[in-house]
């Protein structure tokens, strides 16, 4: 297809798209009211409710304009995907320059050493932070009653494991991340680490709750057999993608509260409630300083929407990976969330040219010692 | 591998991640990082207590550190509640607990007053 064609018919597609969408957004007050009350065709009900399985209790605590917003928000945000990817399509095809830089983007030239140790670390440290599985499932198995199966686990039919089950697993996949290091058939045994992985994290968020602590480390996990893949070849797009998916995951991170709360959420109660719900004593002694709410407010979005530029100019790595580090102390010390040992930060990583670090303490160590 | 497969996991992966943000809603392993993103003045305040009475009538507030609950099981309780399942709430804690209490029983506090929902005696 020509480009002039193929620019052509993004336009149309956007054209159609945003007029769909502005219908859609004006429909949705009455929608939602019906929703509500259950008066909409059941199948359309199911299908909302399977969805969004918390309406039935977040009905009896908010009124219906929450629920507006939230399902204007949808439609909006809808169309700015529909835009951006709209608009990045059109720029690819007429900026010669850009599309050069997308395509080099995703032929990362590889370095051996760099991935033979990211590989390293990254499953040395799947093998920290899931040792705690081994009592932790066996414990959760008593409150199997509370088990509810997230996505594939619900559509698969997956029971919760008895600690038979889960321990026998967990060796799995110990012994997994031990023949990665071990640098023996590293795509099979990172997808089955990728695999068994998955499955306990989909295990322990079944209970009515999804845990963010681990996502990061498991966008990694769910690309590792890939980026396994491409040891022996001259360019690589997991290494990328990986970075792209923490880039992102702190981007709609920092525009969730921009779109939800708007401008609001930059004002010091925000931050003074979130620190009085999760007392800590420095967070309580932080609690009586609203200027400095604020300006840590202001720190948190800065760093949230600016992380993604990291991921394409490596040299603003020197600024938000430390950022980042102090971001996810500071949640720990302030407000007792996450731990000293963030797989968040962990997976900076994949940032990280382990190649050259190795050399230069290399030289270092020649030279003083 | 070729670049029609290489294409097509860069775009899969880069919509998955995008949902969860689109649909304001978790779809595992894909996640939505709504948390800390709300106003705070439309969080009603509300709390959840459950306290077992032991064998010696001896009563206590239910400590899910105690009994190895992964979280803090609040919203759980909350869940519940607006399910109007509190009853079968505190029967399966009653069955996941190894020293079973004679009685277990769910109360609701809020700013202004603090309810009992569910009593459960097995």
């Amino acid at each position: 297809m020509s480009p002039d064609r193929s620019a052509h018919k993004s336009i149309i597609w956007l054209l159609a798209g945003s007029v769909l969408c502005i219908f859609v957004f004006f429909c949705i007050p009455a929608f939602v009211q019906s929703a509500l009350s259950r008066r909409l065709p059941e199948l359309i009900q199911n299908f909302i409710e399977k969805l969004y399985p918390r309406l039935i209790v977040e009905k009896h605590r908010f009124n219906s304009g929450f629920f507006i917003q939230k399902a204007q928000q949808i439609v909006f945000r809808t169309w700015l995907i529909l835009f951006l990817s709209a608009f990045s399509g059109l720029f690819y095809t007429k900026n010669k320059l850009f599309s050069i830089q997308v395509k080099s983007f995703w032929n990362e030239p590889v370095s051996r050493n760099n991935h033979n140790l990211i590989l390293f670390i990254f499953f040395s440290g799947l093998l920290f932070y899931t040792t705690t599985y081994w009592f932790d499932l066996p414990d959760l198995y008593r409150f199997s009653a509370f088990y509810q199966p997230v996505s594939f686990l619900r559509w698969l039919s997956v029971p919760f494991p008895a600690p038979f089950i889960s321990r026998s697993l967990c060796i799995f996949l110990y012994v997994s991340c031990l023949c990665i290091i071990l640098k023996q058939l590293p795509v099979f045994f990172a997808s089955l680490a990728a695999i068994l992985f998955i499955l306990f994290q989909g295990w322990m968020n079944s209970f009515e709750k999804m845990e963010h602590t681990y996502t990061t480390l498991t966008y990694a996990a769910l690309l590792m057999p890939f980026l396994a893949n491409q040891e022996n070849k001259p360019e690589g797009w997991a290494l990328p993608l990986i970075r792209l998916s923490v880039g992102t995951s702190y981007f709609f991170a920092g525009i969730e509260k921009l779109s939800i709360s708007g401008l609001d959420w930059f004002r010091a109660d925000t931050l003074i409630f979130h620190l009085q719900q999760h007392p800590t004593d420095s967070g309580l002694w932080a609690s009586h300083y609203p200027f400095l709410c604020t300006i840590l407010q202001i720190s948190v979005i800065f760093f949230e929407i600016g992380f993604v530029a990291c991921v394409f100019f490596p040299s603003l790595r020197w600024i938000f990976l430390p950022m980042g580090v102090a971001f996810h102390t500071g949640t720990w010390v302030l407000m007792n969330i996450g731990h000293w040992s963030s797989p968040w930060v962990f997976v900076y990583l994949f940032f990280i040219r382990w190649d050259k670090v190795l050399e230069k303490t290399r030289i270092f160590f020649r030279r003083y010692f | 591998m070729n670049i029609f497969l290489k294409n097509t996991i860069i775009t899969l992966f880069i919509l998955l991640l995008c949902l969860p943000f689109v649909l304001l809603n978790d779809i595992f392993p894909f996640s939505r990082f709504g948390m800390f993103a709300e106003p705070v003045r439309i969080v009603p305040k509300e709390n959840f207590i459950v306290y077992a009475t032991d064998k010696n009538l001896k009563r206590k507030v239910w400590n899910y550190k105690e009994a190895a609950f992964a979280n803090d099981p609040t919203y759980l309780f909350r869940n519940y509640f607006y399910r109007n399942q509190s009853r079968l709430l505190l029967q399966r804690l009653h069955q996941s607990q190894s020293e079973s209490a004679k009685k277990w029983e769910l109360y609701r506090i809020t700013a202004s007053d603090t309810t009992l929902i569910a009593v459960y005696e097995p």
